[in-house]
């Protein structure tokens, strides 16, 4: 099936089977491997892509549900010479250990900063809590994004 | 992922037709949520994947006396539009609660009712608002009350090769006013261990409590319609009152034990839900 998708601001077109889930299609078929696969079941966000501007769970997609519409990943936001202000933020407070969920919490804070610029710290924990991280305990999480609304707020 | 073949209808027309000769073989998609994962787990083993996404039709909601959601309408949409939250606050309240963010995004409220989970929370605030179903087949369209639409776990009345095609939700009676209550284990996953829905209408000159519906969630196969919630009716709330009533509530439920718990604990859960729900809607009621 051909499958065409405007990724992190590419025009992509590839022709996958339906089994494809979009993950596989992101990181097998693009070869962008920023985004991770852990419990495959829709619960931890290590595979947190944008949607439309929506947070999703790219394990629990197939790349033909994303066909047409708009995607971005890790990848779309910075580089590591020229970071995203999100990403910034989660290297200045201790946003991550391993890393292994970054990628999905920094795309979280996207979305979530996109549809709420001035979030509450209650917000944020709501929020923030759609995604499962298992070394930091979340305190330097919610620090890096109340940090990047601390900067916009200026 | 077994392979499978990719059908795409652009109208309900073209679903059921599609449906009516292969429903044994095809597994009908809505926002993917479940059914991706089913897939990529190999419960189920399709021939076909029916992907309803392409039916423009199902994504429209109206509102005009009735609330009409569209099979597709997500639950996200459920938690964020101004005017569902206005108008049926129970509703957006439960949405709201429904796993993370990623899922809510995703999973449409035609695949949160057809799919007959027990551990659910859309379809137990839609039975406490008296939802009806609206089902589309080859052979005709039909609607069921969403009470008689659930038969047992991940059973419903739809009949091989018939379709969710919509939800519609009456406007609930002036001066009603619901909580949706839910107490899980605390992970994303957030499954309901249990959780109740209770929509209570004051008289406004007496105080006394005029309607009152309370359903419990995840406490037996399908949401369970607490018939003690009439004993409600013609007193005036007070706590006693919501304590007595929950506890003959926590005794019409059937749990099964798993790993979010025994039966015991579950039903001493939805007592103290289905108490905390009563009290949040009289909160609510009395501003
Ligand atoms: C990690 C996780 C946690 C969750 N936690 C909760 C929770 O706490 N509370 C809660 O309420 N829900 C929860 N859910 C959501 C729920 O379990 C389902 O995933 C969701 O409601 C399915 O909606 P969907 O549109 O994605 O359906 P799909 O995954 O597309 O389909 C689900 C089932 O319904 C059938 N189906 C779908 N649409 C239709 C239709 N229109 N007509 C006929 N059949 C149809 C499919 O064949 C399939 O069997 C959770 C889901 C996940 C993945
Ligand atoms: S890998 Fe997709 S949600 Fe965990
Ligand atoms: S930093 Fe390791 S899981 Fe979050």
């Amino acid at each position: 099936m051909n499958v065409n998708v405007t990724i992190n601001d590419k025009a992509e077109q590839r022709d996958v089977e339906p089994s494809v889930t979009l993950l596989e299609f992101v990181r097998d078929v693009l070869g962008l491997k920023g985004t991770k696969e852990y419990c495959h079941s829709g619960v931890c966000g290590a595979c947190t892509v944008l949607m439309d501007g929506n947070a999703i769970s790219a394990c629990s997609t197939l790349a033909v549900q994303a066909d047409g519409h708009d995607l971005l990943t890790v990848e779309g936001l910075g580089t590591p010479d020229d970071m995203h202000p999100i990403q910034q933020a989660f290297v200045d407070n201790f946003g991550l250990q391993c890393g292994y969920c970054t990628p999905g919490m920094v795309l979280l804070t996207k979305s979530l900063l996109d549809e709420n610029p001035q979030p509450t710290r209650e917000e944020i924990i709501r929020y923030m809590g759609s995604n499962i991280c298992r070394c930091t305990g979340y305190a330097g999480i919610l620090a890096s994004v109340e940090a990047v609304v601390a900067q916009r707020g200026k | 992922m077994r392979p499978f073949e990719y059908i795409k209808p652009s109208t309900v027309d073209e679903a059921t037709s599609f449906l009516s000769q292969n429903a044994e073989d095809s597994l009908i998609m809505g926002g993917g949520t479940a059914a991706v994962v089913l897939l990529h787990l190999g419960v189920v083993r399709p021939r076909y994947v029916v992907d309803l996404g392409g039916i423009g039709a199902l994504r429209e909601t109206t509102m005009k006396g009735s609330l009409h959601l569209g099979a597709l309408t997500s639950i996200r949409s459920l938690e964020r539009d101004p005017a569902i939250a206005a108008d049926y606050n129970l509703l957006s309240e439960a949405a709201s609660q429904v796993a993370n963010i990623r899922v809510r995004n995703a999973a449409s409220v035609g695949g949160a009712v057809a799919y007959g989970e027990p551990q659910t929370d859309t379809p137990v605030a839609l039975t406490a608002l008296d939802a009806t179903v609206e089902i589309a087949g080859a052979s005709g369209a039909r609607q069921i009350p969403i009470a008689d639409f659930y038969r047992g776990p991940y059973e419903t009345a739809l009949e091989q090769g018939e379709l969710v095609v919509g939800i519609n939700v009456p406007k609930p009676a002036a001066n009603s006013v619901g909580c949706h209550m839910k107490f899980t284990i605390g992970s994303p996953e957030n499954k309901p261990v249990a959780n109740a829905s209770a929509l209570i209408a004051l008289d406004p000159s007496s105080g006394k409590i005029i309607a009152a519906r309370v359903v419990m969630g995840a406490v037996g196969g399908t949401p369970v319609v607490a018939a003690s919630a009439a004993g409600l009716v013609g007193e005036t709330p007070n706590d006693d009152l919501f304590a007595d009533i929950a506890a003959q509530a926590a005794n019409e439920t059937d749990p099964i034990e798993d790993l979010r718990g025994p039966v015991w604990y579950k039903r001493r859960i939805a007592k103290v839900l289905v108490e905390r729900a009563l009290k949040c809607a009289l909160q609510k009621s009395q501003g």
